[in-house]
């Protein structure tokens, strides 16, 4: 029996909670139904599993429920009136999803040893902030711009906390780091790794081979040239920037233990970074006459954000966002190897002390635990993918599970993006930005990463497979 | 409890600066070709440009299988 309860251990144990209720309410329960039906309906030439989805109600009662609980539990979209976005059934399942959440956390504070009463009191006003995200990132305007929930959730946090103040009340609620981790848990099952092999070898270098080059090059920069004080803000926002944007700077700050202002700040330089390269990348693209499926390629290994890159790929043509949005989620993927080797060096190299052996036993005591439970989700929920076979694999795994399962790790994302702009002054968080290096950072990578991805895309897509271009 | 007039005035200032935002944006899209083509794109495929990662955006879901049906196709007939 476990006496001392983690952060960690928590948040392995909260994630693998949901991800076990998602799996029997979204794969076990239907699993017989909807073999039966698909195996039948694939008999028939032209079957999708995409169409079949759109014309089946698999997804019944508790299903149902649960996926009203994570997805209308936010508000709306909206345009210039906010309260259009809040219907009865979101103040609902609003006010189930809080009671949902205080019951989840508040257990957790009392495993480590923290009182229930304190979390649940603070916890409205983080879940309040949240919700407000939500709101103001479902605006037409705002999410056409790409500015989403996690910007707005500090930048309320923000300023409720550097005018209003925050009381004493507040912060045993104020738990980012169990937020972040308990949302890294969900967020390894949908690190499928199968999947790395979606359109072959050009994918694989475009994405695995550059991204990890200009991780390295910049952080190297930052450290060597820069001489940036800290080397977790440098490799957040080295990350950030090569990998895919603010869920590549959440899994490594949690595994190097960055502070939240070290994350805000690599958050805030991506989101506006990308809000830029969205519209100015196609438009260059389109105005050189670049072919779409080398346009796609650069922009899936270059844009930040998975959404920003679906835009500007659209932009060019469909073809284009084939490329972009797969070249995206092969560099998504890399989230589990980069979580569990920044853990790894940090452990065994960053935090030792100078001219000191560290031995395995510390190492494993200073690791930090939540990458195991991440690296577990993700390996579990790959063979499960693999096992299932195509249709069925993207019917339930990724139509049903992972549906429920991103939602919800939307709302600990949310959640610890609010508690961080709570806990963040503004003097704490602008004295990162001390002489414009984070700043230099970021455009000197994303530079790097913008010619050798070209290159690399050109060669791969061009010279090297030629055949695989052109079935694209 | 002491009234202070600073924390009413950083929050309607909060306020101006998002209604300031909205009317900035709007101003950039319908002024910029390229701007408002893409926001034009965007709202008709219903692409959500903040989606974190690729499971989040049911447009980039669609996209990768598609990419991966044409290379299957091309690697069942090499």
């Amino acid at each position: 029996m476990i006496k001392n309860w983690s952060e960690d251990l928590v948040a392995i144990l909260l994630g693998a909670f949901i991800l076990a209720i998602a799996l029997v309410v979204f794969l076990l329960v239907p699993l017989g139904g909807v073999t039966d039906a698909v195996n039948q309906a694939s008999q028939v030439p032209g079957f999708s599993a995409d169409s079949w989805m759109a014309e089946n109600q698999f997804i019944t009662g508790g299903g149902d429920l649960l996926n009203g609980l994570a997805n209308t539990s936010r508000p709306g979209r909206w345009v210039t009136n906010p309260l259009a976005a809040l219907g009865i059934d979101t103040l609902v399942f609003s006010a189930a999803m809080l009671a949902i959440f205080v019951v989840l956390f508040g257990a957790g504070a009392v495993l480590m040893k923290e009182g229930f009463a304190a979390f649940a009191r603070g916890f409205l006003v983080v879940f309040l902030v949240a919700s407000l995200a939500f709101l103001l990132a479902n605006q037409r305007e705002f999410r056409d711009l790409g500015l989403g929930y996690a910007l707005w959730a500090i930048a309320i946090g923000l300023v409720i906390s550097n005018t209003l103040g925050i009381p004493d009340f507040l912060r045993p609620a104020l738990k980012h780091e169990l937020y972040i981790k308990t949302g890294l848990i969900m967020l390894g099952a949908e690190v499928l790794f199968g999947k790395i092999l979606a359109i072959g070898l050009p994918g694989i270098f475009v994405a695995w081979v550059v991204t990890p080059t200009v991780l390295i090059s910049t952080y190297w920069f930052g450290q060597k040239i820069l001489k940036i004080g800290s080397k977790t803000l440098n490799i957040t926002i080295s990350a950030d920037m090569s990998v895919c944007g603010v869920s590549a700077a959440i899994a490594t700050a949690a595994a190097c233990k960055a502070s939240k202002e070290e994350l805000t700040t690599a958050v805030g330089l991506s989101m506006v970074f990308t809000s830029v390269m969205m519209v100015a990348l196609p438009a260059f693209i389109s105005a050189v006459g670049m072919p779409e499926v080398l346009g796609g390629a650069w922009i899936g290994g270059t844009i930040d954000a998975t959404g920003a890159v679906v835009a500007a790929g659209a932009f060019l043509g469909d073809t284009a966002l084939n490329v972009a949005a797969t070249i995206k989620m092969i560099q998504n993927i890399l989230i589990g190897v980069l979580a569990f080797g920044v853990a790894v060096y940090w452990t065994a190299r960053v935090d030792r002390t100078a001219g000191t052996e560290v031995s395995a036993t510390e190492i494993w005591i200073r690791f930090p635990k939540f990458v195991l439970g991440f690296i577990a989700a993700s390996l579990v929920f790959s063979l499960l993918y693999e096992l299932l076979g195509e249709n069925l694999a993207v019917i339930l795994v990724e139509g049903a599970v992972i549906e429920y399962t991103s939602d919800m790790r939307g709302w600990f994302f949310a959640l610890a993006f609010a508690s961080i702009g709570l806990s963040t002054n503004f003097k704490e968080l602008s004295a990162q930005f001390s002489g414009g290096k984070p700043l230099i950072l970021y455009a000197c990578g994303q530079s790097l990463n913008l010619c050798l991805t070209l290159f690399m895309a050109w060669l791969m897509f061009y010279k090297v497979f030629p055949g695989i271009t052109n079935a694209l | 409890m002491r009234f202070s007039v600073r924390p009413l005035l950083m929050l309607c200032l909060f306020a101006a600066v998002l209604v300031l935002l909205r009317q900035g944006i709007l101003v950039a899209t319908s002024g910029v070709p390229v701007l408002r083509e893409q926001v034009e794109i965007m709202q008709r495929r219903d692409i959500d440009p903040a989606a974190l990662f690729f499971t989040d955006s049911p447009v980039a879901l669609q996209a990768i299988r598609q990419a991966e049906l044409r290379n299957a196709d091309y690697q069942a007939t090499r």
